[in-house]
């Protein structure tokens, strides 16, 4: 068979993560990203990996530690409860300074909420939704084919600052179904020399996140914000569409990004120049780059599954400089292309200098 | 045999069950096979998958007479064993024929198993769908596999395969032939016929007159899109 693949995004998720040289994947089921579990406990047998279904999330995400502190390449995934189980796992993550690999295939909250898909743990996500000054790099996916690459690409970037990094997805994209273009099967990496691996004829290694000392954790601290203001200077990823000549930038990441793309083509083809700003990675926001964009045009629109998280780093990045209209869904609602064409007509509204004329 | 069969069709996951069942009752529809008495009931047994079901077609299918029994009301938001007692009921009644649209693989095949004795006692087809370019579907071992799962689980026999060779939109005529040629060798060395190959109708003619004219094709009208996706107008 050719080497392209129909997958669904959560057997996207595992078999990118395989290629990448994952060697221990846990997990506990929660929908929808159950299949994840399912693709991983029939493939990692198959390869002598470890795949081991825990009995709670908070389990998942502790064995995800040990494995992290072992030195090999690990991985979980959940959904918007599960991943608020986790909190306190990544947080001691993060401050022992190990690599790991979380995704979180979002649905409708708060609460157990619902099975739909949704955006509303943007904000969980990307300020540090545990305990303690933290950051996670995330990375948000809006197509099956940019989901394997990211899964790859945060194994690597994990690698990277030895920290934890977060792939951001929804319902949608963990359910639908998309041809990808797979990677080569990648070597297994060996422990790196931080790793617990037994200290015979070697000097012990300690990874911990328990400091009693102030002045040591205070150090430990200025360390973590080291690394995360590396990743502010050197991993800012967005795309934009249709965006040089727009009037109005729609602001939207992942499933939201999608359909907005379809009501920019339909408002184009109305006249209206407006164009897509999209985060690729949402921690590190691209904070100057959509300042930028503010300078340039007339007005944004901000597209979210949520009540408006992201919101609030649009806000940040624009300093006032253009007046912004949000439009969200909740509670597991997919926003429709024509409800967000209805929003741009909106801002067209008395507002003539927005439509082009005839042949513009 | 009874004289309204109940064509059941099961499949890995994501092998596109669903788009083929509600095709298929719609084709029963509009050309009733032998003594098949006019439109059959679509029935949703398809408790595992949380997107993209039949019930959510539930009235797009009424309009054009299909009736469609799902799990209880409230699951349309769910993905827990909600099974009404409508189904057995429907199961019962050998006066319409009955399509069955099982949920994927073994978790979703196992739901079939009560109703075991009332298929056996009425009459069933029961079809496995593959998609040649899904994950554990690429050859003979894997499609093997497929049947024997479903077999087991079910315990009921698989009459034929449902070859569904596609990349969604992107199918090129050159991608669904090479995957009909794998479904066809799969069907000679696992000694099960290749009973229907459903193409989707905008393919049909680039690939028509490289199949052999007896190949039983299943044209193939899409329901589901992701929001993003604008939706064509619906075909015969």
């Amino acid at each position: 068979m050719s080497a392209k693949m129909l997958m669904k995004g959560n057997e996207a998720i595992a078999e990118s993560a395989i290629r990448a040289g994952c060697q221990a994947y846990f997990g506990y089921p929660i929908t929808p990203q159950t299949e994840v579990l399912e693709y991983m406990s029939r493939r990692m047998p198959q390869l002598g990996r470890v795949f081991l279904q825990a009995e709670s999330e908070l389990a998942a995400v502790n064995m995800l530690y040990g494995a992290a502190c072992a030195g090999v390449r690990a991985m979980t995934s959940t959904s918007s409860p599960g991943f608020s189980l986790m909190q306190e796992g990544i947080s001691y993550i993060a401050c022992s300074m190990v690599p790991a690999v979380v995704v979180n295939v979002m649905r409708g909250g708060p609460g157990l909420g619902n099975i739909q898909p949704a955006q509303a743990d943007y904000s969980q996500m990307t300020k540090g939704g545990g305990h303690g000054d933290y950051k996670v790099l995330t990375l948000a996916p809006s197509t099956i084919q940019e989901l394997v690459d990211h899964v790859g690409l945060a194994f690597d970037l994990a690698d990277k600052y030895r920290q934890i990094v977060f792939v951001i997805a929804d319902g949608m994209l963990g359910q639908m179904m998309e041809p990808v273009e797979l990677p080569e099967m990648r070597e297994l990496r060996s422990p790196p020399a931080w790793a617990l691996t037994g200290a015979k004829g070697r000097p012990k290694n300690i990874i911990t996140s328990l400091y009693l000392n102030a002045p040591e954790l205070e150090k430990i601290n200025q360390q973590l914000q080291a690394v995360f203001r590396r990743i502010e200077a050197d991993e800012v990823r967005y795309e934009t569409y249709l965006l040089d000549d727009a009037d109005i930038a729609i602001v939207a990441y992942g499933t939201a990004a999608r359909i907005a793309r379809t009501a920019i083509r339909r408002a184009r083809e109305a006249g209206i120049r407006v164009g897509l700003f999209r985060p690729i990675t949402v921690y590190p926001f691209p904070y100057e780059a959509l300042g930028e964009v503010a300078g340039r045009v007339q007005e944004m629109l901000v597209v979210e599954m949520s009540a408006g998280q992201m919101l609030e780093d649009v806000r940040i990045a624009t300093c006032c400089q253009v007046p912004i209209r949000f439009f969200g869904k909740m509670g597991g609602i997919v926003p429709l292309p024509e409800d967000i064409l209805a929003e741009i007509e909106a801002i067209t509204q008395g507002k003539p200098a927005l439509v082009a004329r005839e042949g513009a | 045999m009874g004289k309204n069969p109940c064509y059941i069709f099961t499949g890995r996951f994501g092998s596109g069950k669903t788009e083929v069942a509600i095709n298929f009752a719609l084709k029963l529809c509009r050309e009733p096979a032998g003594e098949d008495s006019g439109c059959p009931v679509l029935v949703d047994l398809d408790v595992v998958t949380p997107y993209f079901r039949s019930r959510e077609m539930a009235d797009k299918m009424r309009e054009r007479g299909v009736e469609v029994v799902t799990p209880a009301a409230v699951s349309r938001y769910l993905d827990t064993p909600g099974l009404t007692p409508e189904i057995m009921g429907v199961l019962q009644d050998s006066r319409r024929a009955v399509v069955l649209d099982v949920g994927g693989d073994v978790q979703g095949a196992r739901v079939l198993a009560q109703y075991r004795e009332v298929l056996r006692e009425r009459g069933y087809i029961m079809y496995v769908v593959v998609n040649p370019y899904r994950p554990f579907t690429q050859d003979d071992v894997g499609i093997a596999s497929a049947v024997r799962d479903m077999e087991l689980t079910t315990r009921l026999m698989a009459g034929g395969l449902v070859g569904n060779p596609h990349m969604l939109a992107s199918t090129t005529p050159e991608q669904f032939l090479e995957g009909w040629r794998v479904l066809v060798r799969a069907s000679k060395r696992l000694g099960i016929p290749l009973a229907m190959v459903a193409v989707e109708q905008s393919l049909l003619p680039a690939v028509a007159e490289h199949l052999p004219a007896d190949t039983p094709l299943l044209p193939l009208e899409r329901f589901f899109f992701p929001p993003w996706e604008e939706e064509r107008p619906a075909g015969g």
